[in-house]
């Protein structure tokens, strides 16, 4: 069954690309919009030079240190509010204040305490990115059955026993459907803190820039490639850890 | 008997699946009639296919081979001339009891004053009218139940086709039900399969008892019941009723002990 | 008394951080300019509303957001229900969705500057897109999901398959439904701002970049709180209409 879909995607973007190529050659499309086979070229031309891969490890470094840090931090404070109840009558109100703020909006602010620097970037995906984890994880643990721990306390598990193995594994798929939710955001904020403010500098976002301003549709439509590439990509990682550790979840896929 | 039309006549129906490249019978071969205004309930061991039979009647999924027919007209799709009941409650959560009962003529394009008076004729007829305004989920078990039978009862169908409509409450409720339901299909003078793996609700409530084999089924028995109408829940203590009832209970477990499958 | 101890308590948390804003703002541990308190912060807030730079920018923004994602809506939950109830169509949209998800789709916003430029049509057509995701998503996974004694229930009482699709289907389907159209709303709003903030010259976004421009923090801040509230309202007005319409959950 999924296999029969990723065959229908592949030829779904073989066709689509086919067509692109085809509306560029027969120029029923404006220039602008360039052809497959053009921005092809490009891209080998930019992975030779080695260009694509010093803009594309920036970007990542600033997403994954961001993802990264909101992982760590958000299934600690999560588990954390979860399971001690003071605690997430602690965090709380925090969360619903500043969950529904645009974090968007608070990249000019970010700028003027600590310029236009990673500092800045891996602050405001962090913001983005960490509610998200923060809230699934919390409501996964709040949704472990209460059987499950009235078992093991039953069978002498210590508290400390029972966050580590019947909270979290419980959770797990909750957190994980949070991660995935923070990952993507991670990538769009990304590109919007690198499209934000300044253009020198290295990152995808800067490449999209830089080209837009020498109407160079060819080199934004690489750079927006890669970032499609780049979401995709750990998009995948992530559901294949997670099939991994949850292997007995009637969901994993 | 045999001059006049069964209400439900079932020729030769066989259902074969197919699981992959596996096929698997379902459904051996079963013909059956039941003639009008009869009360007949199936029985049958856990899995043998009862309840996809009564799906095939009520024309929800198709069947393999053989013919169904309701008053002599052959049937393979849902339609209102087989009102059906199912195990869960099926009215809308969206609607009110009054609306749910109303919906099946609302959509045939029954006018709405004649509308009205059906719909108020079976609310009280199931004793539920003054619950007219109320959604689904404020009612209990028992109530859907009642309301569900109110509404297959409203659009008039030709037979009622139950699937272990009781399956879902408790016992003292249960009892209750099976009560009612004799009282209110007394009344309608409907036809009605009934199915069910309750051996003494089966006997309790039925003319005839139509007892399956395991997998792929066939029909064992048909046992007619002649108790006297209306019956009372005392009837379950005297000798005759145990006798059926113990019958019926070694037949079912002739087959849990043929099929060699003591999962439950 | 004890109540109100209890409401002091239960939100500590931001009492503390006010707190400690304020005594930051006010030891000037930063220039007043870039940490100022909270108070004049909601001063220069009001400010903006009663001098009608709010009114200037507020509408253009919130035009975009719900014409994109009204169209998303118009054009997302019909798919998603058909998409459940027809295998083929499934078949085409599902691998363009599962592709499309979890690509950051804003990225295509410089593409679509160049296409229908700066105006309200490459905005609009970028909140269509990012909105359209999480509402055939989950319609389509709450329609799959719909009991089938529902249809049954449906067939059996003589409805047409038009009557079932739009009279069992979408009801039955309504309250995951909102659970995307909730997700999409904020998304929208979020959009809108970015947008205005990449290029225009209205906007909350716009305002906000603007208001950047000039440096002090307390403009800035105050925008986004305004932006902060127009958001709150929003899911408010949603929350609304989700109770009014799904009543029965």
């Amino acid at each position: 069954m999924d296999k029969r879909l990723h065959k229908i995607a592949l030829i779904e973007v073989v066709v689509l690309l086919v067509l692109w190529q085809l509306l560029a050659m027969l120029q029923w499309i404006p220039e602008y919009l360039s052809s497959p086979a053009v921005i092809g070229k490009e891209l080998l031309a930019m992975v030779m030079s080695g260009d694509l891969f010093s803009n594309a490890a920036a970007s990542l470094y600033r997403s994954l240190l961001g993802f990264l840090l909101v992982a760590v931090v958000g299934i600690v404070l999560g588990i954390a509010a979860g399971y001690f109840k003071p605690i997430g009558v602690f965090f709380t109100p925090i969360v619903d204040v500043l969950n529904p703020v645009p974090k968007i909006a608070l990249l000019p602010i970010l700028m003027v305490w600590f310029g236009i620097s990673d500092t800045t970037r891996v602050l405001l995906i962090f913001l983005t990115a960490f509610f998200p984890c923060f809230i699934a994880t919390q409501d996964g643990v709040h949704g472990v059955k209460q059987v499950y721990v009235w078992a093991a306390q039953n069978m002498g598990a210590s508290r400390i026993q029972i966050l580590w193995k019947i909270i979290l594994p419980a959770a797990l798929p909750k957190i994980f459907d949070g991660l995935r939710v923070s990952l993507g955001l991670t990538f769009v904020m990304l590109f919007s803190s690198e499209m934000i403010g300044s253009s020198n500098g290295l990152g995808l976002g800067f490449m999209i820039l830089t080209a837009d301003m020498a109407g160079r549709t060819d080199l934004m439509f690489v750079s927006i490639f890669v970032i499609a590439l780049l979401g995709f990509l750990f998009d995948r990682i992530l559901l294949a850890v997670r099939a991994r550790l949850l292997w007995w979840s009637e969901n994993r896929g | 008997m045999s001059t006049q039309t069964p209400a439900i006549d079932i020729e030769k129906l066989r259902k074969v699946y197919t699981r992959g490249k596996e096929e698997v019978t379902a459904i051996q071969e079963i013909s059956l009639q039941i003639p009008e205004g009869k009360f007949v309930s199936i029985v049958g061991p856990s899995g043998c296919g009862k309840s996809t039979f009564l799906h095939i009647v009520g024309g929800f999924i198709p069947k393999s081979t053989g013919t169904v027919r309701i008053r002599g007209k052959e049937v393979d799709k849902p339609g209102p001339d087989r009102g059906m009941m199912f195990q869960e409650s099926a009215l809308f959560p969206w609607k009110n009891v009054y609306d749910n009962v109303a919906w099946g003529l609302e959509v045939q394009g029954v006018e709405k004053a004649k509308r009205d008076e059906i719909v108020e004729h079976y609310l009280k007829l199931v004793h539920l009218w003054d619950f007219r305004n109320n959604l689904p989920s404020e009612l209990s078990g028992g109530m859907k139940q009642r309301i569900s039978l109110a509404r297959v009862l409203a659009f008039n169908p030709d037979v009622l086709l139950m699937d272990e409509p009781f399956g879902a409450l408790d016992a003292q409720t249960r009892e209750k039900m099976q009560v009612e339901l004799q009282r209110i299909w007394q009344e309608s003078n409907k036809s009605v399969m009934f199915v069910t793996h309750d051996i003494d609700e089966a006997v309790f409530l039925s003319d005839i008892v139509v007892v399956f084999s395991g997998r792929p089924a066939v029909i064992k028995e048909i046992i007619e019941i002649d108790f006297a109408r209306p019956r009372q829940l005392d009837v379950h203590k005297t000798q005759e009723f145990m006798d059926i009832r113990n019958h019926i209970w070694d037949l079912l477990h002739q087959e849990h002990s043929k099929s060699g499958e003591d999962e439950f | 008394m004890k109540k109100g101890w209890n409401i002091i308590v239960q939100y500590q948390s931001l009492i503390w951080i006010v707190v400690a804003w304020e005594i930051i703002a006010f030891m000037q541990v930063m220039p007043e300019r870039l940490f100022p308190s909270l108070g004049k912060v909601v001063v220069v807030a009001i400010d903006l509303i009663s001098s009608g730079m709010l009114m200037e920018n507020l509408p253009t923004t919130l035009f975009r957001v719900f014409a994109g994602f009204a169209l998303a809506a118009v054009v997302g939950v019909p798919l998603g229900l058909l998409m459940s109830r027809s295998a083929k169509l499934n078949d085409v949209m599902q691998p363009m969705f599962s592709l499309g998800y979890p690509i950051p789709r804003v990225a295509l916003y410089p593409i679509l500057v160049f296409i229908l430029g700066l105006g309200s049509a490459s905005k609009v057509s970028l909140i269509f897109i990012e909105c359209l995701f999480p509402i055939v998503l989950n319609t389509y996974y709450g329609a799959t999901r719909v009991g089938k004694i529902y249809l049954w229930a449906g067939q059996n009482m003589g409805a047409s398959s038009s009557q079932i699709f739009w009279r069992i289907l979408l009801p039955a389907t309504m309250p995951t439904i909102f659970t995307g159209l909730k997700i999409a709303l904020p998304l929208a709003f979020i959009i809108a701002v970015l947008t205005e903030m990449i290029g225009s010259t209205v906007g909350m976004g716009y305002l906000l970049s603007y208001m950047s421009a000039s440096l002090m923090q307390e403009k800035v801040l105050a925008c986004v709180l305004l932006i902060t509230l127009v958001g709150y309202l929003l899911n408010l007005l949603l929350q609304v209409i989700q109770r009014k319409y799904v009543f029965w959950q």
